[in-house]
């Protein structure tokens, strides 16, 4: 039997109201909230995540848990709430993050992607292979899986109607890409810089 | 003693050679940490892919740690970072393909290294330079310092020499109009030979409206006599000398040359763009509309920074109605140098009408059909200004948005930054209730640089054109116009 057996089985540390985990990531000057395109880009990390690991979602919550989030992000309803914050999403709920949701957010993402660092190294030098060889992307079964399912997620909860959405849907070879270019976002973060290079670049062209 | 550092990654393998001056072998040993590196004294950056290195001293450091960085960053986040790309040491940009970078590095010999990496290289690169950065022991003064930049680099869809064009072609014909003007004759001030009587009768303390009609041929008698008047006093005229046109205003008689000779704007587009800046300043400043009971016309003289430098009341209107009118309000007096610069006019037909509508239209008509400007035809731009357009207006218009059960149909001109710039009523409903509508508190022609203290209410950014209709229960639709 572990130790943790031998406290009651619905005993529960109350959790932080503010993670100490969000410290790590700088409070920017100037700045009280988040812009649509912040939304948009951190939902659809977590896309390209999703499209990488089968059950991401879940394992998304299970990190949440694990780095102490749960004041933030409590359950699965939560999580979807917060990325439908993304203007894209179909079910776009037109309210905002606040920082230390999008915090939680952005730490959640670069903890998974480093763990699947492996992968995404993996992907981008089979991408590089194919680019430079001249050969179609579906050519390495591994990256075909992971644009393929990239792009069924999309296709299924982004707002058609939208017409940035819809330039996407519009042109294949466009959405090939931005999964390329997800990939390659989650890829720096993975690095021991990783989180805090993620958060201040989502504020780039934000501030004054 | 030396010290020496190495920071491995698959790709990339930074190494530094280095020492601490104050530190005895035996004093690490003692508390069993590595020793502190505090001085650099070699430098060296391996790459898998390439036998090329770069190397350096503290200098060459400090020079790669702020390129790569803020390059890094860059890739993240799309937004290009100045810094990377600005002349030093080690530079860093992108390469002939989208997942390609290019390093550049000066050596101290006055050789340039370059070195291709791709994206996976690079990454190392940023990574095995965050490593050096975050160890304690290795050169405690470098930090890894992140800085997002400023709203003002986000133009980043449009490529440079796009960007440059209206520049290019602004100072291009500047120049052309600089090699016309040349073989113009400098234009002689004359003083007209009726100016002592003007000027004795200023001195009699009448008064000289501004807008004083033009002379017709039933005044030439009268000209005459003021001419025979002008022979009685050219004695005086040695002793008192008419005001010469020094001072910032003019007279009216210049003014009046200066409307007469001026070039006249044809140019459809521009016309359009100073009438639509002309309604919003008039429009915004005729508080007491009750007052108007009957038509009031004028033709009303501007500029092309949209300023009204002069107007006569036209079709029976008394010259004295402009009172009821913002006109003398708005009205700006021209200066000398305006006239030297022979400032093209365009004239308008402004009628106040007596329910409280302001109409404006050219005196002269349009001569073809006007456009919008300079326009952004790029898609991916395109949509992104359309999305982030209708989140703009959808925050802002809601339920209690009065249409009166008619849809409300705007053009809206709309800058990269997703600044509104621009916007014209397209039906009678969106004329009628503009002012329900969250456009004119949204507007920032400014954005587009329709700016009056710019010089000029003609936009110098392009913008997208998009028709938005206003719907009853807080429904907006944003299709491209």
């Amino acid at each position: 039997m572990s130790q943790s057996a031998s406290l009651p089985s619905d005993y529960q540390l109350p959790s932080r109201p503010n993670p100490l985990i969000l410290d790590s990531l700088p409070d920017l000057p100037n700045v009280d909230g988040c812009s649509p395109r912040i939304h948009q880009r951190i939902d659809l990390l977590l896309l390209a995540i999703e499209a990488l690991e089968l059950g991401g979602s879940e394992y998304m919550l299970a990190t949440a848990k694990d780095l102490e989030l749960q004041s933030i992000i409590d359950n699965r309803v939560t999580l979807w709430r917060l990325r439908c914050t993304n203007p894209w999403r179909r079910s776009y709920t037109r309210s905002g993050l606040t920082i230390p949701q999008a915090k939680a957010l952005v730490v959640i993402i670069s903890d998974r992607a480093r763990r699947l660092t492996m992968l995404i190294r993996q992907l981008l030098t089979a991408y590089n292979d194919t680019q430079a060889k001249g050969l179609p992307l579906e050519q390495h079964f591994r990256l075909s899986e992971y644009i393929e399912r990239f792009r069924t997620h999309f296709r299924s909860r982004m707002n058609p109607r939208r017409a940035k959405v819809a330039l996407y849907l519009d042109q294949e070879d466009l959405l090939n890409q931005l999964a390329i270019a997800l990939l390659t976002q989650l890829l720096f973060c993975t690095g021991v810089a990783g989180r805090q290079r993620l958060w201040v670049s989502l504020f780039d062209g934000e501030v004054l | 003693m030396s010290i020496k550092r190495q920071y491995n990654l698959p790709n990339v393998r930074l190494q530094l050679d280095g020492m601490n001056p104050s530190l005895i072998t035996t004093d690490s040993a003692a508390t069993g940490q590595r020793p502190l590196m505090s001085i650099v004294t070699n430098v060296e950056c391996h790459f898998s892919n390439s036998e090329q290195f770069l190397s350096g001293g503290r200098e060459f450091l400090d020079s790669l740690v702020r390129a790569v960085s803020q390059y890094g960053q860059e890739v993240l986040s799309g937004i290009p970072h100045p810094l990377a790309h600005e002349p030093a040491i080690v530079r860093l940009m992108k390469g002939d393909k989208p997942d390609r970078h290019l390093l550049v590095s000066e050596t101290p010999d006055g050789q340039t290294v370059n070195i291709h990496l791709n994206t996976l290289e690079l990454f190392d690169l940023v990574d095995v330079v965050d490593q050096f950065c975050s160890d304690t022991r290795t050169l405690p003064d470098l930090q890894l310092t992140l800085e997002p930049i400023s709203r003002r680099h986000r133009l980043a869809d449009v490529p440079a020499h796009e960007r440059a064009m209206p520049l290019m072609s602004g100072v291009g014909s500047l120049a052309i109009a600089a090699v016309l003007l040349f073989f113009l004759p400098v234009p002689e001030v004359t003083i007209p030979e009726d100016r002592p009587a003007e000027a004795t009768e200023q001195t009699d303390g009448e008064d000289l409206a501004t807008d004083d009609p033009p002379l017709t041929p039933e005044d030439e008698a009268d000209e005459e006599a003021a001419n025979e008047e002008a022979d009685e006093l050219a004695a005086t005229e040695a002793e008192d000398p008419p005001a010469q046109p020094t001072g910032d205003r003019i007279s009216s008689r210049e003014l009046e040359a200066l409307l007469t000779d001026a070039e006249p704007i044809e140019d459809p587009t521009e016309l359009d763009f100073i009438q639509r800046y002309l309604f919003r300043e008039i429009s915004g400043n005729w508080d007491d509309r009750d007052a108007v009971t009957e038509d009031l016309a004028f033709r009303v003289s501007a500029t092309i920074d949209g300023s009204i430098v002069a107007y006569e009341a036209v079709d029976d209107t008394p010259a004295s109605a402009d009172e009821l009118t913002p006109l003398p309000d708005l009205e700006f007096a021209p200066t000398q140098a305006a006239i030297e610069a022979r400032e093209a006019i365009a004239d308008y037909k402004v009628v106040f009408t007596r329910n409280g509508v302001l109409q404006i239209n050219p005196w002269a008509g349009y001569q073809g059909r006007p456009g919008y400007g300079e326009t952004i035809d790029d898609p991916d731009t395109l949509a992104q200004i359309q999305d982030d357009l209708i989140d703009t207006l959808r925050d802002v218009w809601d339920e209690d948005g009065e249409t009166l059960g008619n849809d409300l149909i705007f053009r809206v001109g709309v800058t990269e930054s997703g600044a509104i710039a621009d916007y014209q009523p397209q039906n009678n409903a969106a004329f009628q209730l503009e002012g329900n509508t969250p456009l004119p508190d949204l507007l920032t022609p400014e954005a587009a640089g329709i700016d009056r203290e710019r010089g000029s209410v003609i936009p110098s950014e392009p913008m997208g054109q998009f028709q938005v209709i206003f719907k009853e229960g807080g429904r907006v639709e944003v299709s491209p116009f």
